[in-house]
């Protein structure tokens, strides 16, 4: 019975396929990264597709449970579609690695999969390729990760972006205190650096209006190590030594960057916060010109191995490849081979030709 | 002013009364746009922005996709399309208030503990009821929804409403106010976080002129 082309012959909302000379290209861009990240000591993992939800549920927020996608196995357990690489790498990980093992460098290109607004395209990204330093909670290993994504980008021809560094610490000194609720409507006010809810939010918890004033300055905070010393400085009164602490951490991690990188494409942003529940420490999206969502985001989540086992530390990044296809010289650099046609009176005459001018580098068909 | 590097911020603006109320506010921050015969863009004289004329329930889309960086929208449209932007500053005008409404002669008791509600603002009408559990039917409509309880389509309706003059010559009332509706200066946040120095500029040249109004608008009509 043929199929009801109104119907079943479209992809559902939440996955997509492409085909030939662009998932060529695409093939070609993540083996580029992939070369990069081995170069720098960080080896493959492969994720399932699927695991137990119940392994997960306690580190999702309620917007994220609504976004995954889940199923129910033939023995009636609940099972859950990839949504997110990190969540399963912590798991497979936690469960293979031994303290002696660490530090590990660990990298990835794979697919995820999640429910997306039907009426919302520009989010819909179903690729991620990202890279995980696991076992160290040192200012060296955040730098690590942040130059590594910044090569990233540089190898795959990205050509003005900035990267945006924040830190879920600082917003858990602030804020950590709150009740949960309270917490995830501060979260959500940060990141859409809406004000006026912080005011209003803290407010409702008996925060002072001095105190206030100070967050509001801090959390909409978007400039250079320099500058955010001056606002500290000008703060110091009305700000908590941990506050201050995550500030001066920031603010070396950014100095560092620089010397490190002269052409540093760095601004640090105390509204980022973190677009993960499990992040805890410094945290980093990258804008493009031109693009209209972040094409990565990353951060340390030091808590979320110790929900599978092993209490270590992590730090990592993940790139949206093919938001970036269209905005690099992708095309002009990955042209697909034109395969030629193999010479000869007979099949084994055409297969001897072909195998010939394969080895010189030739793509021949039979 | 615009540095010369940069291009000019891209603004979508609802066709109507906004647009004249967001040209006059721009005009007075010296922003002036002459919009060429049937053209929907054009930018100012100093090139520092691009306005894009577009309807109404769009702008949001265009902000989204980031087609126009930056959009002057409404908490009712912004709502509904449920996307997640920036807003960067609070305009005087254009205020309004969701309300829910009914027939001036309504029995409550008629509902028997479940509304029945027509509007366009569906997303709005089913996540305040809901938060408040309290059942509800949302019907759809896209325009006239007055006439949703004159006609007998659903005994209550929510909308906008700004002097009451629709409700009432349909003999509806305002039974309860729902939210207070502001427009804003949006932003999509990829934009916003890569240009955030240019769209400050603008928003501090903006400030002064939409406190100086709104004080004016106060003394007015007070």
């Amino acid at each position: 019975m043929a199929l009801d082309r109104r119907g079943y012959l479209q992809i559902p909302q939440g996955t997509e396929g492409f085909y030939l000379d662009e998932a060529y290209r695409h093939r070609m861009l993540t083996t580029e990264v992939e070369q990069l990240l081995f170069r720098w000591g960080y080896l493959p993992a492969q994720t399932p597709v699927f695991d137990y939800y119940d392994a997960y549920a306690a580190l999702l927020s309620e917007e994220e449970a609504r976004k995954i996608y889940r199923l129910i196995d033939r023995d009636g357990d609940l099972l859950m579609l990839r949504w997110d690489i990190t969540l399963f790498l912590a798991k497979q990980m936690g469960m293979i690695l031994r303290e002696d093992d660490l530090p590990v460098r660990v990298c990835y290109a794979d697919t995820i999969l999640r429910h997306q607004n039907r009426e919302d395209i520009s989010k819909n990204e179903f690729f991620q390729t990202g890279a995980e330093l696991i076992g160290t909670n040192t200012l060296d290993a955040d730098l690590e990760v942040i130059l590594l994504l910044r090569r990233a980008l540089q190898q795959i021809g990205v050509p003005l972006y900035y990267i945006h560094i924040g830190s879920r610490a600082l917003f858990n000194a602030s804020f950590g205190r709150m009740p949960k609720t309270a917490q995830q409507r501060l979260r959500r006010a940060i990141v859409l650096r809406d004000m006026q809810t912080l005011s209003t939010v803290s407010s409702e918890r008996g925060v002072p209006a001095a105190r206030i004033s100070a967050l509001r300055q801090v959390f909409s905070f978007i400039g250079d190590s320099q500058e955010l010393e001056r606002l500290a400085g000008a703060l110091q009164s009305a700000l908590l030594e941990s506050e201050l602490q995550q500030i001066q951490r920031l603010q070396q991690l950014h100095a560092t960057l620089g010397r490190a990188d002269e052409t540093a494409p760095y601004r640090i942003d105390l509204s980022e916060i973190g677009s993960q529940s499990y992040h805890t420490g410094v945290v980093f999206q990258a804008y493009v010109d031109g693009l209209d969502t972040s094409i990565a985001a990353g951060g340390r989540y030091d808590g979320l191995y110790g929900t599978f086992g092993l209490d270590v530390p992590a730090v990592g990044f993940s790139i949206m490849l093919r938001k970036l296809q269209d905005d690099t010289d992708v095309d002009a650099r990955f042209v697909p081979p034109v395969a030629e046609q193999a010479a000869g009176d007979d099949f084994v005459q055409r297969f001897r030709d072909a195998e010939n001018r394969r080895r010189d580098g030739g793509s021949v068909v039979l | 002013m615009r540095r010369p590097t940069e291009p000019p911020l891209t603004i979508a603006v609802p066709k109507g009364r906004l647009h004249d109320q967001v040209r006059e506010l721009f005009e007075r921050c010296g922003l002036a746009f002459d919009f060429a015969a049937r053209k929907l863009v054009a930018e100012d004289r100093g090139g520092m922005v691009r306005l894009m004329l577009v309807k109404n329930s769009d702008v949001p889309v265009y902000v989204n996709h980031g087609i126009a960086g930056l959009g002057v929208c409404g908490d009712d449209v912004l709502y509904e399309t449920a996307f997640d932007c920036f807003r960067l500053l609070t305009f005087p005008f254009g205020g309004t208030r969701m309300c829910l409404a009914a027939r001036r002669d309504h029995d409550p008791n008629q509902d028997h503990g479940r509304l029945r509600v027509a509007t366009k603002f569906t997303r709005f009408a089913h996540d305040f009821f809901h938060q408040r559990g309290i059942p509800v039917e949302v019907i759809r409509l896209g325009g006239s929804v007055e006439l949703a309880p004159v006609l007998g389509l659903a005994p209550y309706i929510v909308d906008l409403v700004e002097t009451g003059s629709t409700l009432a010559a349909n003999d509806l009332v305002v039974t309860e106010e729902l939210e207070r509706i502001s427009v804003h200066l949006i932003a999509n946040p990829a934009y916003y976080k890569f240009r955030y120095a240019q769209v400050d500029r603008l928003v501090q040249r903006l400030e002064p002129c939409i406190v100086a109004q709104g004080v004016k608008d106060e003394s007015t009509t007070g």
